[in-house]
């Protein structure tokens, strides 16, 4: 159980990461286009999941 | 606790010293998971550069082959690399050869190996252009003052005042020539562009990870070498065979080796684009000394995608402004453009690489945007 969820922060982490990507990518004003608007729901999705499923095993 | 630097995410950073290391999301992520100390070390073979796990010998070896040279080591950083070389190579009181362009670590590194400097001139303003046959003239001063050769022939392949890009094939050629070992500091060049060490008949090659090889995490550098250097660069401690002795055991022994290991595959592949980075370089400098009083120097047409220019028209509104020279500053800052000295206004110093042309277009808008606020022109 502690190695899932410890493999889920990282996963959590490494999807922040590649959001912060594309604010990097898209500064100063970080004016999404609609498919980069889906890439960062997909981040954001794949943070809720791996943070749900930790808070499901504690 | 320490408040995040979020400069890259909310601004158009400028620091010519930063483009080339912003490290991308795939080495971040290396970076996080290997931020521990001492986190190459998990399976010590008893020194850095034989590392299998993580994989930093195969590393190495990779490098040795993008840099067509024959062997590579890791360092803390591009000055280090020199002090190493230059120490191994030349003894207390013998003279080498540099450009006058030198970054200043160049000037301390053989200050403290206890050498002698002489500078290959630059052709002065506008251009400060250093000319590869100019190192035959110095080494045949050299020759002529101590009656020997130098024992070591430094270039600066882009140095960090004009981003000037120097012929390295021919001043390797000329060193050659003359039997001096050729030292190719590439900072500002290797992990932005192609280098081929055989080429450009490279004794020594030094990088720098956190400067041009998207590799930040700390400091990191690369010592590239001929084989015939090993043995000296490579030479064990008398009391512990398997650390190098100039290299004090192991160098970069944490996150920044392995962020350069993981930014590896995203330089093998910008390096390709790097005509694409010198066209934007040249249409920003274009589009800026449009505005009138401003003009790029260093070389033209200019190969590099740092920028060095001197700014009369932007100098004369800070004498008339309430915040001086820093109303420049300023006023790009609230635009969301930062990376230029605060105070500065005689001249500017910045890079455009890896930057989109829509983001060049938007700097390159808000200077003029600043400049007719300002100076009256509307």
């Amino acid at each position: 159980m502690t190695q899932k969820q410890v493999e889920k922060t990282f996963q959590a982490l490494y999807a922040l990461e590649d959001l912060r990507e594309l604010w990097r990518k898209t500064t100063p004003h970080h004016k999404l286009t609609p498919e980069q608007k889906s890439v960062a729901k997909a981040h954001i999705s794949k943070v809720r999941s791996a943070i749900d499923q930790i808070e499901r095993e504690l | 606790m320490i408040k995040p630097r979020m400069r890259e995410e909310l601004y158009i950073n400028l620091n010519p010293l930063q483009r080339g290391g912003i490290v991308p999301a795939e080495a971040r992520k290396t970076a996080l998971a290997y931020v521990d100390g001492y986190s190459t070390c998990d399976y010590c073979p008893g020194t850095l550069h034989l590392m299998k796990k993580p994989p930093i010998q195969d590393f190495l070896k990779e490098v040795a082959e993008f840099l067509n040279m024959d062997t590579a080591i890791l360092t803390h950083g591009c000055r280090e690399a020199k002090l190493i070389i230059m120490r191994c190579i030349a003894t207390p009181g013998q003279t080498i050869v540099v450009d006058s362009n030198k970054h200043y670590t160049t000037q301390v590194a053989a200050e403290l190996a206890g050498l002698e400097m002489v500078e290959v001139p630059n052709s002065g303003y506008p251009n400060f252009a250093t000319k590869p046959e100019d190192y035959a003239n110095t080494i045949e001063q050299v020759k002529k003052e101590t009656g020997k050769p130098p024992a070591l022939g430094l270039l600066t392949h882009v140095d960090w005042l004009y981003g000037n890009l120097v012929d390295a094939a021919a001043v390797g050629e000329i060193c050659q020539e003359y039997g001096v070992p050729f030292l190719l500091n590439a900072a500002y060049s290797s992990g932005r562009m192609p280098i081929d060490g055989n080429l450009l008949r490279a004794d020594f090659i030094t990088c720098s990870g956190h400067k041009s090889w998207a590799a930040g995490a700390g400091t990191v550098g690369i010592l590239a070498m001929k084989k015939e250097w090993e043995k000296k660069i490579m030479k064990p401690s008398g009391h512990y065979k398997v650390k190098p002795l100039e290299l004090l055991g192991c160098t970069t022994r944490g996150t920044s080796a392995l962020t350069l290991m993981a930014s590896f595959p995203r330089v093998e592949e910008r390096i390709k684009n790097w005509s694409e980075e010198v066209e934007k370089a040249r249409w920003f400098s274009a589009q800026m000394e449009s505005l009138g009083g401003i003009r790029q120097l260093g070389e033209k047409p200019h190969c590099h995608d740092l920028l060095r220019f001197e700014t009369p028209l932007l100098n004369r509104i800070a004498q008339r402004h309430k915040r001086r020279g820093y109303y420049l500053y300023e006023e790009l800052r609230e635009r969301k453009i930062v990376g230029i000295k605060p105070g500065r206004t005689k001249g500017l110093d910045l890079s455009t690489y890896q930057l989109k042309k829509e983001q060049l277009s938007y700097v390159v808008d808000n200077f003029k945007d600043i400049v007719n606020k300002l100076s009256g022109r509307n």
